[in-house]
């Protein structure tokens, strides 16, 4: 069973549709597909659909038009709403965005097995949804905290899923997949001037430590070199040319590697 | 067989580890020669006291404490709603690093408080510090007190030295087969922004622990509650209970 496991990064995640047209230009195609944050949407998509090309007309079609809508927002972890409220975005702010992507599609819809992986604000765990609504599911698993107002499922809050799994390649493994490929980015550690980026820093080094702990079970991997802020979604067509680049490269040595 | 123990230290409180090396030495576990003691953060200034200075060791921590905790003043209410209003602090001052003034204070306290000694690479106790530049964890020898401003620098209330960080703000405790732990992560309610960020980067490090004491052959875990854990009797109390009960487990 080959698993595929796609990486959190808000428009990075746009690479995972470049990873999924050399599945396509090998002729292989995932038996289950997991993700975590934008990695969850890219890996849905494709679920639903089955076609990279689909995928991506769908979601930079759906960014173009939020981006459009929304252009007075302040950038992130600078704006002052941070310390009187839960979050940045309001739950009804970004909630059109995913139903627009997945409308009232359920999982019980998806041509490919799909692990949705989210974080519990209770247990501190990662949570594995793979039944119901896709919407709501992909929009917990995307609620990067203090940025998206986090959201409920089964009656508990949830936040973005790349916090404990961005590459939740354990879950794919835990599902019984026995080839796993992962597709991640190379790792970016922001530089600090202030006491609040220091913390930021810090963090982003664990994110590092767990993604490599993650690869260590992962078979096979695409790295993106992506030098994008995650959430300049603007930019999201060159992040995906520059990975069809990336992914191309690698393409023999996948296809070797599927083929074994 | 070697025997690797291993200490947290992201909360002040660890300076209460006096405690359980008195309680290994009781038993002689501190005479084996295959013992390591692995340290970060504040875990670091009793070891490094108790092996340099073992007969006042815990006079001179006890007469630290107080000091110690204005001086840490950001890890002495070990509490995520405490730390979480720290952190709103720091976002809504935008508080620049500084360097230099870190690096200043934190030599003048070392200066007062531990020795002018030498940490040998062979020594028995392993002092970690992450180096934020490279990215990685390191073991750090040569003058203790050069060492330990490496190994105490957390981000709420101090700047990195040299590019260096506490470990224990960043991984919790270093690996070994005996760990040794402060469990202070307590039900946090986030309410603004800022508290999600906090509870996405501890619940990280609550993973990284997780990970250590899967791995240890023994976990011995102290519960922060209640008013007694404010002075330093009883922390070393509790510690020196946590020794006992650690070779009991371990035997």
């Amino acid at each position: 069973m080959v698993g595929l496991a796609l990486q959190a990064g808000g428009v990075k995640g746009f690479s995972h549709i470049a990873t999924l047209k050399v599945f396509e230009e090998c002729n292989v195609e995932p038996d289950i597909i997991s993700g975590s944050s934008a990695g969850s949407i890219v890996g849905a998509l494709y679920a639903l659909h089955g076609s990279s090309e689909i995928v991506y007309k769908i979601f930079s079609e759906t960014v173009r038009k939020f981006l459009k809508k929304q252009s007075t927002k302040p950038e992130p972890i600078m704006n002052l709403e941070m310390v009187i409220k839960e979050a940045l975005y309001s739950l009804d702010e970004f909630y059109q965005f995913f139903k627009e992507l997945f409308g009232k599609k359920k999982f019980s819809e998806l041509k490919t097995k799909l692990l949705v992986v989210a974080f519990d604000i209770e247990t501190w765990k990662s949570f594995v949804i793979d039944e119901g609504y896709l919407v709501d599911a992909v929009l917990a698993s995307c609620t990067v905290p203090g940025v998206f107002e986090p959201t409920y499922i089964a009656g508990v809050r949830m936040l973005d899923g790349g916090i404990l799994s961005p590459v939740p390649t354990f879950e794919l493994k835990e599902y019984g997949a026995d080839t796993i490929v992962a597709s991640v980015f190379e790792e970016r550690i922001p530089p600090y001037t202030t006491h609040m980026e220091l913390m930021l820093t810090v963090d982003a080094v664990k994110e590092s430590y767990i993604v490599q702990n993650e690869l260590s079970v992962a078979d096979f991997t695409f790295i993106y070199p992506v030098n994008v802020s995650w959430s300049d979604f603007a930019k999201h067509e060159e992040v995906y040319r520059n990975a069809l680049i990336v992914a191309r490269r690698v393409k023999d040595e996948f296809e070797n590697f599927i083929r074994r | 067989m070697n025997l690797k123990i291993s200490l947290g230290g992201d909360i002040l409180h660890y300076l209460g580890a006096v405690g359980l090396l008195n309680a290994l030495s009781e038993n002689k576990v501190t005479e084996r020669d295959d013992l390591e003691i692995h340290c970060s953060g504040f875990s670091c200034i009793p070891l490094i006291l108790w092996t340099y200075q073992r007969n006042n060791a815990y006079n001179i921590l006890s007469s630290m404490w107080d000091e110690a905790s204005k001086f840490f003043k950001g890890s002495f209410k070990p509490s995520l709603s405490e730390i979480g209003k720290n952190f709103l602090l720091l976002y809504k001052m935008q508080k620049r690093i500084d360097l230099e003034l870190s690096k200043q204070k934190l030599s003048e306290f070392v200066e007062k408080w531990i020795p002018n000694v030498e940490i040998e690479e062979q020594s028995r106790i392993k002092i970690h510090a992450f180096n934020l530049e490279k990215r990685q964890d390191e073991i750090l020898y040569g003058n203790a007190r050069e060492v330990l401003i490496h190994a105490l620098p957390y981000p709420i209330d101090f700047a990195p030295v040299d590019g260096y960080i506490s470990s224990s703000w960043v991984f919790g405790i270093p690996e070994g087969d005996g760990i040794i732990y402060i469990d202070w992560y307590d039900p946090f309610e986030p309410r603004r922004a800022t508290d999600f960020l906090l509870m996405a980067t501890f619940a990280r490090t609550a993973s990284f622990i997780k990970l250590a004491t899967e791995k240890a052959k023994v976990t011995v875990t102290i519960r922060l509650s209640g008013s007694g854990f404010k002075d330093f009797r009883s922390i070393s109390n509790r510690f020196y209970l946590a020794g006992k009960e650690f070779l009991e487990k371990f035997h």
